[in-house]
């Protein structure tokens, strides 16, 4: 069954980091993400740009309204996720208790809907 | 067959469904792989059952018939309902290949498909309220009725809580698993904790007219009683013995108008001799594992409490004695506050209660020996991993004063966001008595403007203990305040009025963040920080002098990330309570840096005991 790991920081806190801790994180990441290629979980997995660069797109009255930023304010954003395949819940939240941002901030696991193929 | 013969068979078949039905239906969802499949299937067997057996006869094994009969049911269900979705076909036919013979069911097998059921309930993943109403309608096999009954709720909310609960196991696939050895102390102190909300929502009931409501008990105590038989683990013996303790007490508990009695006032020849002494025995045996945790401590003490044939005659330093080791397991605000006796009736006046410096207070009194380890630290703490997981009730349940109070709030905390939303709408229906003050713009800004001169002549020139000193982990010193409240001037009240003046399509405000003072002072004096508080404040009054406000921009609305809907008028009277509130929590802080130094006093000196989980 697949799961996609939905990865929540704080930007801030991560932009705070000094050179030599932001290098030894990303190097957690590479290293988690070598784990789950060997493991077999993994299927896929991004990293997203800041918050800043976001823009919410919405119709309303027909109109695209276009604005800046996400729709709900929180401390912790959407930073990136990876999609893996699992035995089970339990398997996935052993993966995901392994993503280095699990420490820092949130991360969200949830199933992926299977659709009947016709 | 004889009509009578058939009756006989009818009985049976009931009593097997009393006392056998969870057993198959805990196989039934392991083979059938689905809680709503395995519900249906072990009806359908029970059905059969009765067709069958007046017919053919009573078989050897009627359990594992039933299973059987269920498996076949459910496969031939689904196969008639596979014409409408080919999915179901599939699933039949996988089923069909699994193994199929009863006698393989052997009964440890049986036993650990209970198990599974248990934890699968009580997997973290589901919400604390479907953990609880999942468990009593599988595990104990209460209906959704009974359930709902028992927790003053409307049957549809416990039934779509099951419904949901069920989907969530279904669909993001929650495993059918006893945990790994690993994840077990974890896991386990879920289902304790569930356990124990059945029993407590029995024992003292949060809701409804009567004090108690003891069929709750009872499922508690079955389920305790279930688990111990299914996994000797020390905190599961611990805790049932716990609640046989506190079980026993139940008939002087109440007095015939219905009202709470103290423990002090209990009439102890009403106690359940044969719970206590089970119960004492279920202690001792927990002690021994070396193994044991808060629960175990608990029971302990209820324990030296039975001992006692009247009040004064209690073991206090022995309870004292526990409590720090309890204290010393899981570090909680209640449990220092019961340790002390603080904030409580249960000690009289001129006899404050045990405190640190009671002789012999650390004496490990009839504790096996060495039970407590090194030092008298207890082996379990680790199991927790150091995480503040809350006391699950107060741990001297029959004080109906502060702790009771305090622990009910924790557990609403505990509850998860539907309890909390309730206790803060029950926050906000409160009417405050005694407070006639109509919003007055000069009269709050009367108070803001003093604010900086109060800080000053409170704290400047003050030692670093006073000043840094915290009410612990998590809290703010005096100093964290002063850094809040200028990041409040920077960010929070006037920007937010701003927001709400200008008026435009965007009213929400940005979130207050409470911790950007920690970074942000962290090589400030004291002196720097509240002459830059005195000036952010004196410049926001000004302002807001200059806006003139009138009782229709009072009114004006604005939208707080959280609270939704809120008035301008509301946001400066909130600010004034804001300040007025930080200035009451430096005297608390300050005031607890003395907390262990006042002795006797801590029964008089209300700001100690409080606010026993304080928060920053």
């Amino acid at each position: 069954m697949r799961y996609l790991c939905l990865i929540y920081d704080e930007e801030k806190k991560l932009g705070g980091m000094s050179k030599s801790e932001s290098d030894a994180f990303m190097g957690e990441y590479f290293a988690f993400t070598d784990g789950i290629k060997k493991s077999g979980h993994y299927v896929g997995g991004e990293a997203l740009q800041p918050v800043q660069t976001a823009t919410t797109v919405r119709i309303r009255n027909g109109k695209v309204s276009t604005t800046d930023g996400p729709f709900a304010e929180t401390k912790e954003q959407l930073g990136g996720y990876y999609l893996i395949t699992a035995r089970d819940l339990n398997d996935a939240i052993q993966v995901a208790s392994k993503i280095p941002s699990a420490r820092l901030g949130t991360v969200e696991v949830r199933p992926i809907m299977e659709f009947n193929q016709p | 067959m004889s009509e009578d013969a058939a009756q006989r068979v009818r009985e049976m078949v009931d009593a097997l469904y009393r006392s056998d039905s969870r057993r198959v239906l805990a196989t039934l969802i392991r083979l059938l792989g689905d809680f709503d499949l395995a519900e249906e299937a072990l009806h359908e067997a029970f059905t059969a059952a009765l067709e069958r057996w007046p017919r053919e006869g009573t078989p050897a094994n009627p359990r594992a018939w039933l299973v059987s009969a269920g498996r076949f049911k459910a496969i031939d269900s689904l196969r008639r309902r596979a014409r409408f979705d080919a999915s179901l076909a599939r699933l039949a036919q996988q089923l069909d290949a699994g193994p199929s013979d009863p006698a393989g069911w052997d009964d440890e097998g049986v036993e650990d498909d209970r198990l599974r059921l248990i934890f699968t309930c009580c997997h973290p993943a589901l919400p604390p309220d479907a953990q609880v109403a999942l468990t009593l309608r599988e595990v104990c096999g209460l209906t959704t009725e009974e359930i709902a009954r028992a927790f003053l709720t409307a049957a549809p909310t416990v039934a779509q809580r099951i419904v949901r609960a069920r989907a969530k196991i279904r669909d993001a696939r929650i495993p059918y698993q006893v945990p790994s050895r690993a994840d077990l102390p974890d896991r386990l102190d879920t289902v304790l904790h569930v356990v124990y909300l059945v029993f407590n929502e029995g024992y003292s009931a949060s809701s409804g007219a009567a004090l108690t409501r003891p069929d709750l008990s009872g499922e508690g105590i079955r389920l305790g009683r279930l688990l111990v038989e299914l996994l000797p683990e020390a905190e599961a013996v611990g805790l049932l013995a716990l609640m046989l303790l506190h079980e026993s007490r139940r008939a002087a508990r109440t007095s015939l108008a219905g009202e709470l009695v103290l423990l002090d006032d209990q009439d102890r020849s009403r106690w359940n001799r044969e719970q206590i002494a089970e119960g004492a025995a279920l202690v001792a045996r927990a002690l021994a594992s070396r193994r044991f945790g808060s629960y175990t401590l608990q029971a302990a003490i209820a324990a030296v409490h039975a001992d006692a044939p009247h009040a004064a005659a209690t073991d206090w330093a022995q309870i004292v004695g526990l409590y720090d080791v309890l204290a010393r397991a899981e570090p909680s605000p209640v449990v220092e506050l019961n340790r002390r006796g603080g904030g409580d009736a249960r000690w009289p006046v001129g006899r404050a209660g045990p405190d640190r410096s009671h002789p012999g207070a650390r004496r490990a009194g009839r504790l096996p020996p060495g039970a407590l380890g090194a030092g008298g630290s207890v082996p379990a703490a680790g199991q927790n991993g150091g995480r503040p997981r809350l006391l699950p009730g107060s741990p001297r349940p029959d004080a109906a004063g502060a702790g009771a109070a305090v622990s009910r709030a924790a557990a609403a905390r505990a509850a998860g966001p539907r309890r909390r939303d309730a206790l803060t709408r029950e926050c906000v229906a409160t009417p405050f008595p005694g407070t006639t003050m109509g919003f007055d713009l000069g009269r709050s800004i009367d108070v803001l403007r003093r604010t900086p001169a109060t800080l000053g002549a409170l704290l400047e020139g003050l030692g670093e203990p006073w000043v840094r000193g915290t009410e612990g982990p998590g809290t703010f010193s005096p100093f964290d305040v002063v850094g809040h409240l200028i990041d409040g001037e920077e960010t929070d009240w006037i920007p937010r009025a701003r927001i709400i003046l200008a008026k435009g399509p965007d009213l929400r405000f940005e979130p207050y963040d409470r911790f950007r003072h920690r970074a942000r002072n962290a090589d400030r004096s004291l002196t720097s920080l509240l002459a830059e508080f005195a000036r952010l404040r004196a410049a926001n009054l000004d302002l807001l002098s200059s806006w003139n406000l009138t009782a229709r921009a009072l009114d004006l609305p604005g939208e707080h990330p959280s609270l939704g809907r809120v008035t301008l008028r509301q946001l400066l009277a909130a600010w004034v309570v804001h300040d007025l509130g930080h200035l009451a929590q430096i005297a608390r802080a300050m005031a607890k840096q003395y907390g262990n130094e006042v002795g006797p006093w801590v029964p008089f000196l209300p700001v100690l005991t409080d606010h026993p989980v304080p928060r920053s």
